[in-house]
């Protein structure tokens, strides 16, 4: 043999273990470095998304009526609890050394007898515990306890050795610093008890039971799978997996109290600040919950597209080697997922405009790619897509006057001589001219949102009131317009020249029969001959049959369909100018107009009886287009975003200003001394200048109804109304004209009732003034025709 | 063998010694800067400044002397591992230290090293070569006695570096073959048995297992199976996943995630993502082979391990170089406790072994190991002078060239001997195995 054969062995051995350490290297330099690389970057990465702002809801002076704010939850996450707070470790300890879980309080009332326990631990006790994981587990619980620096030091190193000796000598020495930990966590504990104003040990009752909801879960978990060899372990890594999670203490939390807990996680791990953005309601705006909707999580249709796309994702997540294209799908399914699609933790919009207008309303989610170091602190953004808030929308309704309006409602009338007040639906609606934008559509019952959402079976069984039809726009059946269509018909059967302001046509009360028919068309009196003027004030049934009944029915139809009657308002639907559509609330109702063929029916017809029905919002648009003699559907929705949204064209009506003026004057003269909603009736309304018309029209089963519609001031219109009270049996002189007045002297209409009252001075006037061509009933002894068929030869 | 290798001084050993000192202090900063330890690298410069006055003192003895104070460092040592369970400092409820002043802590576990190759090259020398099973008695206890006591402190990784020392250098003293097969054979019988005989603790198996699994292998399998639609499979996996990236084989997978991300350039130094964000654990200590893998890349990292490789095989060279039996078996240790524990801390660090605590000699933070490698070098750079050592011999050594082939004679012969001039001349009462 050579010299140094055997050194040269060394050698040799060293070179071996070289070259398999060099090919290791290789192995995961080159050939894994791709895998190890991914890894890595997924270790450090954090991808959030960023929630958007909902767009939210406002009235026309901009008042919110939706909007959001972020609310802040106290939630508990029970993983950090027991890692980093001193409670949850002393809970840990206890549990891993006698394998029973003891309520926090307990640990916070008795922390010395926990620390006790663990100081008083003997090694050979400590040997006893099996298994090794679980022995483990308490020695790093105890030193993560004692919090030394030395400990830290050798924490590290802890695994390279038998971990049999250590730390529980010195947890006595540390006693004192760990119920000092302790203490300063009973203190947060207790502080936040009293800024949360909640019962004493409330707090601390929800923590333990959110951690018996975490060990419920695991014990669930592990009795699906069966037994399994390694229970300890099996136990602690689905502890590991599942306590991260948040358990919520208390939604929705007051700022000022947990703000020292949100600047300072760390005064009590484990108990976390969650902030989000959520919809509300502020309460002192929150009018027509019906019409505004609500948000809610998505329905199962609602996130039919999430689930489908992250199935799509997931299986193309599974192409080895996937195509340029698969991979550019997949990016885009990706984005779609991040940015786009709805997702299950969201907030959409269930009902109302927050339904319809989802579209507007929701913004974009934005996301934020972060590398983190190991601590979970953000070391750089890597990548951050803003959110995008959603449009806001402004709806031309004034929460002030609504709500003013919906409190006249609920407080019902009083009937004259009566001194309690009677309440029953109702509705009111309030249309600003010449703009046809609804500044109030008020019904009574309108049931809130806290309502709503708790009873909302009761209100739904309730067929007396039917509170979810809010009657201004919704009524269950829509009513009958009555007499308050004569002011239209009148205008327009005097711009066709079928009557003349003079024309004088016979009234018998009873007698009135269409040709060939036996019934005969009523009267409330005998108005023997009557004109136009009188036959407004007074409503005259058969002066309207007949004019109804000369100009035939398609003129009829066509004349209220001018109007709005007969068609949905489509006041909640919106075009913008890019071609967006967003639809009309689909539970807005029509109302009818239908085609007479003739006859008595026909002669209804102009009194707004028979097959015509309409609600009090298409009432007081078409006393607007009475005013503004054109037509323009009315709107609520003012802006989307910065966008008018657009408008259909004004139509001009066919109605002369002879005619106009003519037709004005009677409803002038309607709240007069001698008219049908006079003082003598339900209320006073001469101090304002007025246009107005009563209607009590009748519905088959059951007692009539009350109309007061019209306009104001009625020389140069601003405000076009419509009051509705339901089955009164009275008139609308006396069950709608009160609150017509309740209205016009509530301080929230101020502005309006400024608008249209007269002076004094003036207001005694026409109080007095009496029409010097026309009569009283008493007055009238014109001759009458009591033959139908003379209108029709006359009229044409 | 030649006269070109004989140095007073081997500037070889030297150099690479030093390069790799100034990489581990290097990456002693790179690991610990915007962390708690930040500015570590100072106090590994004094250390290596200790540690080199260590060494220039362990040099300046002659190699004769330093075969004299043998067994009185290695008794000073066994005394010092029998009080630290005693009187050293509790740090993670190890005993492993003592506290010196200056925040200093002494591990007597590295310090036994140096001492147990010098104790093991006198008895070698002393007893000549060991051909009977019973002359391997007295070498197995000198190890056996510092094993037990470390591995009691406890600190297994320690202990078990004590072994590549014990059998190169009694293979190296000329131990027969066939007693080598028995024991490897019996290594083959044992370990098995310890591995499931209750000596082992739960999770010190546990970490065995771990290290047999890959992480892209089980990856890919994982994915397989869910493409495949058996996601019971696909769970299993998963699970099994989860439980080597985070669990048991937490700090094993973030130095492999560490390594295969620095590819073959890496990220340049202080710039790994991995080491800046705190994803490595022990990194300036036990893990900081993967920084400098994650930092340098494969051309690094091998540049490291072709360092140790020359180093070793420079101090074995050394070895060859000088003509006494004390300081070839002296060479031949500081060359195994050197390499092994280099190759054993990078094996770990690379998930071909087991994850045990041993700490990368020269480039680990830590005083105690640097100043048992300066020690274990001071040794070497004595023994290197041996050859120019006018002293004679104590003993005869009858083949100048390999005297572990020789039957020793030991005839005292202190003024005869070979003379240095004619080392490969062959001597005559060689009895050739
Ligand atoms: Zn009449």
């Amino acid at each position: 043999m050579g010299g140094g054969t055997r050194l040269l062995h060394v050698v040799l051995v060293f070179l071996a273990v070289a070259a398999a350490i060099g090919q290791r290297l290789a192995t995961l330099q080159f050939e894994q470095r791709e895998f190890w690389e991914a890894e890595a970057v997924k270790a450090r990465t954090r991808a959030e998304t960023l929630g958007f702002k909902r767009g939210a809801i406002l009235d026309c002076d901009g008042r919110p009526i939706a909007s959001n704010r972020t609310t802040r939850n106290l939630a508990f996450v029970f993983g950090g609890f027991r890692r980093g707070a001193a409670c949850g470790q002393l809970l840990l300890t206890h549990y891993l050394l006698t394998g029973e879980r003891c309520g926090v309080a307990e640990v916070v009332a008795h922390p010395d007898a926990r620390i006790g326990e663990l100081a008083k631990l003997t090694i050979g006790e400590l040997r006893r515990i099996e298994p090794g994981q679980r022995r483990e587990d308490l020695l790093w619980y105890g030193a993560w306890l004692v919090e030394d620096e030395s400990i830290k030091d050798g924490i590290e190193r802890l695994r390279a050795g038998d971990p049999a000796q250590l730390a529980f000598p010195r947890i006595g020495a540390a006693h004192s610093a760990i119920a000092t930990r302790v203490s300063a966590e009973a203190a947060t504990l207790r502080q936040l008890t009293r800024a949360l104003s909640v019962p004493e040990d409330e707090l601390i009752e929800r923590m333990d039971l959110a951690i018996a909801a975490a060990d419920a879960r695991v014990l669930r978990r592990m009795a699906e799978e069966g037994p399994v060899e390694r229970a300890y372990e099996r136990e602690r890594a689905l502890h590991r997996e599942l306590d991260h999670r948040d358990a919520l203490l208390f939604a929705n939390v007051a700022h000022a109290a947990v703000f020292d807990l949100a600047a300072d996680p760390s005064r009590l791990p484990g108990l976390v600040v969650r902030e989000e953005p959520r919809r509300i309601y502020p309460p002192e705006n929150d009018v027509g919950a019906a019409l505004i909707g609500r948000v809610g999580p998505p329905s199962e249709a609602t996130l039919k597209p999430w689930n489908e796309k992250r199935n799509e994702r997931d299986v193309l997540a599974l192409e080895p080697f996937p195509t340029l294209e698969q991979a550019m799908q997949r990016a885009e399914l990706d984005d779609a997922l991040r940015l786009d699609v709805v997702a299950p933790d969201e907030e959409v919009g269930r009902e109302g405009l927050e339904l319809t207008f989802e579209a507007a309303l929701r913004g974009r989610r934005g996301y934020r790619r972060t590398e983190n170091d190991r601590a979970g602190r953000v070391e750089r953004e890597l990548e951050v897509a803003a959110p995008r808030p959603g449009r806001d929308l402004v709806l031309t309704l004034d929460v002030e006057l609504q709500k003013a309006a919906e409190a006249v409602l609920r407080r019902g009338f009083v009937k004259k001589g009566e001194t309690g007040s009677r309440l029953g639906p109702a509705a009111f609606a309030l249309v600003e001219l010449p703009s046809m934008a609804i500044r109030v559509i008020a019904s009574w019952p309108a049931p809130g949102r806290a309502e709503l959402a708790d009873q909302y079976e009761t209100l739904a069984n309730n067929k007396t009131t039917r509170p979810l039809h809010p009657r201004a726009w919704r009524p269950w059946l829509p009513p009958p317009p009555g007499s308050s269509v004569k002011p239209i018909v009148a205008a327009f059967a005097l711009s066709a020249g079928i009557i003349t302001p003079q024309k004088t046509l016979a009234c018998d009360k009873l007698s009135l029969r269409a040709k060939g028919e036996s019934k005969p068309v009523l009267c409330e009196s005998e108005h023997f001959q009557i004109d136009v003027h009188d036959a407004l004030v007074k409503s005259c049934n058969h002066f309207f049959a007949r004019v109804a009944y000369s100009a035939g029915s398609e003129r009829m139809v066509g004349w209220l369909r001018s109007v709005g009657l007969g068609q949905r308002a489509g006041f909640t639907a919106a075009r913008l100018a890019d071609g967006t559509e967003f639809p009309a609330l689909a539970i807005e109702v029509a109302g009818t107009v239908e085609q007479e063929r003739g006859g008595r029916n026909l002669m209804l017809l102009g009194l707004g009886q028979g097959k015509v029905d309409a609600t009090p919002l298409q009432m007081a648009a078409a006393m607007g287009a009475l005013a503004l003699r054109s037509w323009q559907p009315p709107t609520l929705i003012a802006r989307v975003g910065d966008e008018v949204p657009f408008r259909p064209a004004v139509e001009p009506l066919p109605i002369s200003d002879a005619a106009w003026e003519c037709v004005v004057e009677a409803m002038r003269a309607v709240t007069l001394p001698g008219g049908t909603a006079s003082p003598s009736h339900g209320a006073d309304l001469t101090p304002w200048d007025l246009a107005t018309k009563t209607g009590t029209p009748q519905q088959a089963g059951g007692l009539s109804h009350s109309w007061l519609v019209g306009f104001l001031p009625s020389h140069a219109p601003r405000y076009a109304f419509a009051i509705f009270v339901e089955r009164t049996g009275m008139h609308g002189g006396d069950a709608a004209a009160p609150f017509l007045h309740a209205l016009l002297t509530d301080p929230a209409f101020a502005e309006i009732s400024a608008a249209a009252r007269r002076s004094d001075y003036e207001a005694a006037a026409a109080r007095l003034a009496v029409r010097p061509a026309g009569g009283t009933d008493e007055e009238s002894g014109d001759p009458i025709s009591d033959d139908a068929s003379s209108v029709d030869g006359g009229a044409e | 063998m030649t006269s070109a290798r004989r140095f007073e001084v081997p500037w070889l050993v030297a150099l690479l010694a030093l390069g790799l000192l100034a990489i581990g202090i290097l990456f002693v900063q790179s690991s610990t800067l915007g962390t708690d330890f930040e500015g570590l690298e100072r106090r590994q410069l004094l250390m290596a400044a200790a540690g080199l006055l260590a060494l220039v003192f362990f040099a300046s003895f002659s190699h004769r002397q330093l075969a004299r104070f043998a067994f009185p460092l290695y008794g000073i040592g066994l005394l010092m591992l029998v009080l630290v369970p005693f009187v050293g400092v509790d740090v993670g409820g190890a005993r492993r230290w003592f506290a010196l002043p200056g925040r200093v802590q002494l591990q007597p576990s590295e310090l036994m090293k140096p001492f147990l190759v010098l104790a093991l090259a006198r008895w070698f020398e002393f007893r000549g070569v060991p051909d009977r099973l019973r002359d391997l008695m007295a070498p197995l206890l000198l190890v056996g006695f510092p094993f037990l006591l470390i591995k009691f402190e406890p600190d297994l990784g320690t202990a078990l570096l004590l072994a590549p020392i014990a059998i190169a250098m009694t293979w190296c003293a000329g131990a027969r073959k066939l007693h080598f097969l028995g024991g490897v054979a019996l290594a083959a019988v044992l370990v098995p048995a310890i591995y499931f005989s209750p000596l082992l603790k739960d999770y010190q198996k546990e970490r065995v297992t771990t290290f047999l699994e890959s992480v892209p292998d089980l990856a890919e399998k994982a994915l397989a199976a869910r493409r495949d639609g058996r996601t019971a499979a696909a769970e299993q996996f998963e699970e099994r996943l989860r439980e080597l990236k985070l669990g048991a084989g937490y700090q094993s997978h973030c130095a492999q995630m560490s390594i295969g991300s620095g590819g073959r350039d890496g990220k340049g130094l202080g710039l790994g993502p991995n080491n800046r964000l705190s994803y490595l654990p022990a990194r300036h200590t036990d893990f900081i082979f993967a920084v400098i893998a994650e930092e340098w890349g494969f051309v690094g990292a091998s540049g490291v391990v072709l360092l140790f490789l020359l180093l070793g095989t420079a101090i074995v060279s050394v070895g060859v170089g000088t003509r006494d039996r004390f300081s070839q078996l002296v060479a031949v240790g500081a060359a195994a406790s050197l390499g092994m524990q280099a190759f054993a801390n990078v094996a770990m660090t690379t998930g071909l072994m087991p994850v045990t605590g041993i700490p990368l000699p020269l480039v680990s933070q830590g005083g105690s190991s640097l100043l048992s490698t300066c020690v274990l070098l001071g040794c070497v750079f004595s023994v290197a002078r041996s050859r120019r050592d006018t002293e004679p011999f104590l003993y005869r050594v009858e083949v100048a060239v390999d005297p572990f082939h020789a039957r020793s004679v030991a005839t005292p012969a202190r003024d005869s001997g070979v003379s240095a001039a004619t080392p490969e001349e062959p001597i005559v009462h060689t009895v050739r195995r």
